[in-house]
């Protein structure tokens, strides 16, 4: 159940457990039809919305200062669980959420988590850590640790291939394309690039990561997951219009106020 | 294409290649191999591209590499200088273009790490915070007591953002970078030379 904070909105914490919907069920009259566009052989992730278990939530992405910080991290975000009825605990094989199949908890490495207000995504990523801690005399707290998905790109290594002649952008879709990743047609948001990258070969010891940010060492752009889960690229900028998107000010008014920052330099 | 604050050349280093690995060097080590120890001025950016592989009759390869040069910075500063990084650049062209770019003559100040408290916000300024994202172009303007100016508006971009929610607050911090992006220049309002307006 979402859970509305108090002049704020309404949040929603969900986690993915294994299950799946719409998946592909062999002789099923209804999903178990061929080029269904429906039923899918793996199905979606079957979200649980764990809101009201939430004690806190933080949520950091990208970098705090482009002439500092390396772009492509991954994004990461921190859920405190207050474990009330024991269904997050690794030890509970009654909670509702341990997979009888695996024999272990739902909620593990990998598995799918997405953090919304007011049904706008603040963070899309997977479960990277789960640690439960137990407090006399019996109050369990869990702490699932995520991260978006440039974490799992560190794991993939590229298939090897020698490139033609190709902008920053297309480097990064043929990348990607060979890999399997992000192929949905909503999956990425790619600029053109600015830099025109040559034919050295790429070879299989690189992760895909890597030369991601071996692609943006030569554009000095930025890659990172958006908050609902697309690739995006944006290109070394070099001076061209973007509207502005928010007005701060301390001087009343319909600017939005904030309540301190930093005079900061590179 | 030399700036108005430097220039730069393009030189030819010959001899035998004592090459980075043209892929990926782990990220670990060096996550942007051009950000020196000091960031804050860079005046000598040196960007090299990929040589051609080996051949039978031309073993020993060649690094090539563009130079970009802030002359005034230098003689200010000292030289603050990039190593040598090979990149994936096709030309020495698109090398010296990098190298360009990534010129920091003076250092740079800017608001940044702006935090915002969503409970004392209006819903549409809730909803115009939450839309917000990498990349995003926001200004912020800022009025001191003892200062001159008195008011101080910087149009920035977006590169991290952060949110802590608890059961009773939402608070969203901003980590913003001087754009290089601007807003559309109005004939009898915005004046000429302001580097933040354009055409479009």
């Amino acid at each position: 159940m979402a859970v509305v904070v108090p002049n704020c909105g309404t949040y929603m914490v969900e986690m993915d457990y294994g299950a799946t919907t719409n998946a592909f069920i062999v002789d099923d009259p209804v999903a178990g039809i061929i080029g269904s566009t429906t039923y899918l052989i793996e199905g979606s992730p079957l979200y649980v919305d764990v809101t009201s278990y939430v004690k806190s939530v933080s949520i950091n992405r990208g970098r705090q200062n482009r002439y500092r910080d390396a772009t492509g991290q991954p994004g990461s975000a921190t859920i405190v669980l207050e474990d009330r009825d024991w269904y997050f605990s690794l030890v509970n094989t009654a909670s509702p959420y341990y997979n009888s199949t695996q024999g272990r908890l739902g909620f593990e490495l990998n598995t799918n988590v997405r953090i919304s207000r007011n049904g706008t995504y603040l963070f899309t990523g997977i479960i990277s850590g789960y640690n439960q801690s137990i407090e006399k005399p019996n109050r369990s707290l869990v702490t699932v640790t995520c991260s978006d998905k440039l974490f799992s790109l560190n794991n993939i290594k590229t298939p090897a291939f020698t490139p033609t002649v190709q902008y920053a952008g297309a480097r990064i879709n043929t990348v990607l394309t060979n890999a399997g990743l992000f192929t949905g047609t909503t999956d990425r948001d790619i600029d053109t690039g600015v830099a025109k990258l040559g034919t050295a070969p790429v070879d299989e010891s690189a992760s895909i990561l890597e030369y991601l940010q071996r692609i943006n060492n030569s554009e000095q752009g930025r890659f990172f997951i958006e908050a609902g889960g697309q690739f995006a690229f944006d290109q070394r900028l070099t001076g061209q219009y973007q509207a502005i998107e928010a007005v701060l000010a301390d001087t009343g008014g319909t600017a939005i106020p904030f309540t301190e920052f930093d005079i900061v330099s590179n | 294409m030399p700036g108005a604050l430097y220039s730069y050349s393009v030189k030819e280093l010959g001899g035998a290649g004592n090459l980075a690995d043209s892929v990926a060097a782990p990220s670990v080590q060096r996550p942007n191999e051009f950000t020196p120890t000091n960031p804050s001025v860079v005046n000598t950016v040196n960007v090299a591209i990929a040589p051609a592989a080996p051949t039978t009759s031309a073993l020993n390869t060649t690094i090539q590499y563009a130079q970009a040069i802030a002359a005034d910075s230098v003689a200010n500063f000292g030289t603050q200088s990039t190593p040598v990084v090979v990149t994936l650049l096709e030309t020495l062209d698109d090398a010296g273009d990098l190298a360009s770019y990534l010129i920091q003559p003076v250092p740079k100040f800017w608001f940044g790490n702006i935090r915002i408290v969503m409970n004392g916000l209006t819903d549409a300024q809730r909803t115009t915070i939450t839309n917000l994202d990498i990349g995003s172009q926001i200004s912020v303007t800022k009025t001191f007591p003892k200062s001159t100016p008195s008011t101080v508006t910087q149009l920035m971009a977006l590169e991290g953002i952060s949110h802590d929610i608890s059961p009773d607050r939402h608070i969203v911090t901003l980590y913003t970078n001087p754009a290089r992006i601007y807003t559309y220049f109005i004939v009898g309002t915005d004046t000429v030379g302001n580097d933040a307006k354009g055409l479009g």
